[in-house]
């Protein structure tokens, strides 16, 4: 083989392999991103910062806010998920400032901010060591992106290395499936009552 | 001549893999300035430990805790704690510089709670002279004299070994254990 032959291969390896390079090196923001904490639904997960177990989700076509003297209804095209779950700080007092739904697609959707006024939303109120609180989740999802999907949640995405609860979401039961979520104010211990129309 | 060559080479591997020890961490230590030691002796430093009734100086004031109240809970199961310093300010300009001050509590498990910016509801109820007194954040404007300091935390009822970890914004250098 002549040496210009040799040359050209080896100027296209170099080539390929810096192609390669440059689309599998990952950003310094995924180096630095959270760590996911897998877990499924049912079971509590527990990161170095907090413990955190859901224990219902429902699905509906509105969401209904009684307020002093009417009802807000917030309706969607796709899917509302209304998620119950309970959460506790491990060993310093923290928030919980960051909740996503990933669809199987990847996609990431984040905390509805269309319903506002609903009590006990997650990151209203700072979670103390060893006291567990209830807290609730609200996204706005196509309904393809319902099912097979993964519940997200960390006390911070601004930290690097932090760890994030990725919690594997069973199908939404059918006993779930309404049209309408009405969430209602409560008392101290559970903030809020959800009635199914 | 071979032998001689093959020991010089080794003894320049060795050299390159001992400077490569020092140049490593070096390069690591020098572009942060210091800060790493600054963090590391930070980490390395104990609170100074305030046994109940004795007092401790800390940025420009005295500090003393005068007790910890235990006050109901808004949740079942949980009890708000008052905690009650008094402050004895002797460097006025001092310690409004160094404000607001932080609080933590911590028990004997190691968990930390951070303080409420307001008493709860009912413990509000309980003890309503709790509002003439002073917070934290009040020290950005303290005058020379004497005041009355509270901090409050949620915490779960039956916690034991509590303890209050003081420290001033302004002077993170040096904390007090006061227990």
């Amino acid at each position: 083989m002549s040496i210009g032959v040799q040359s050209l291969i080896a100027v296209a390896v170099g080539i390929v392999a810096l192609y390669g390079m440059q689309h599998t090196t990952p950003y310094y923001s995924d180096i630095v991103s959270s760590v996911e904490i897998k877990a499924a639904q049912g079971k509590p997960v527990s990161t170095d910062k907090f413990t955190m177990g859901v224990a219902d989700v429902h699905m509906a076509k509105e969401i209904v806010i009684p307020s002093f003297n009417a009802e807000r209804v917030y309706r969607t095209d796709g899917q509302w998920l209304v998620i119950e779950a309970v959460a506790k700080a491990n060993n310093e007092s923290t928030s919980l400032s960051s909740a996503f739904w990933r669809g199987p697609s990847g996609i990431r959707y984040t905390l509805s901010a269309r319903p506002s006024l609903v009590p006990g939303l997650i990151g209203s109120e700072r979670l103390e060591p060893g006291i567990p609180r209830p807290v609730l989740l609200i996204f706005e999802v196509p309904e393809k992106e319902v099912e097979g999907g993964t519940l997200l949640v960390a006390d911070s995405l601004v930290n690097p290395l932090s760890q994030q609860a990725a919690i594997a979401m069973a199908p939404v039961e059918a006993k779930n499936r309404h049209q309408s979520v009405v969430i209602k104010r409560a008392g101290k211990v559970l903030p809020w009552t959800l009635e199914f129309r | 001549m071979t032998a001689k060559a093959g020991t010089g080479e080794r003894r320049q591997y060795w050299i390159s893999v001992a400077l490569l020890a020092v140049a490593a961490p070096l390069a690591l230590f020098l572009p942060s300035r210091g800060e790493w030691l600054d963090w590391f002796a930070a980490k390395a430093r104990q609170p100074v430990t305030v046994e109940r009734g004795t007092t401790q100086e800390l940025a420009g004031a005295t500090w003393r805790l005068v007790d910890f109240t235990p006050l109901p809970g808004d949740l079942p199961e949980t009890t708000v704690l008052l905690a009650e310093l008094e402050v004895d300010v002797t460097d006025a300009d001092r310690l409004r510089k160094a404000a607001p001050c932080l609080m933590t509590l911590t028990d004997v498990k190691g968990r930390r709670w951070s303080s409420n910016f307001l008493l709860p509801y009912d413990a509000r109820n309980l003890r309503p002279d709790v509002a003439e007194k002073k917070s934290c954040l009040n020290l950005i404007e303290a005058q020379p004299g004497t005041l009355q300091l509270t901090g409050n935390f949620i915490i779960p009822e039956g916690t034991e070994g509590l303890a209050l970890i003081l420290s001033m914004n302004g002077e993170p250098q040096q904390r007090l254990l006061l227990r």
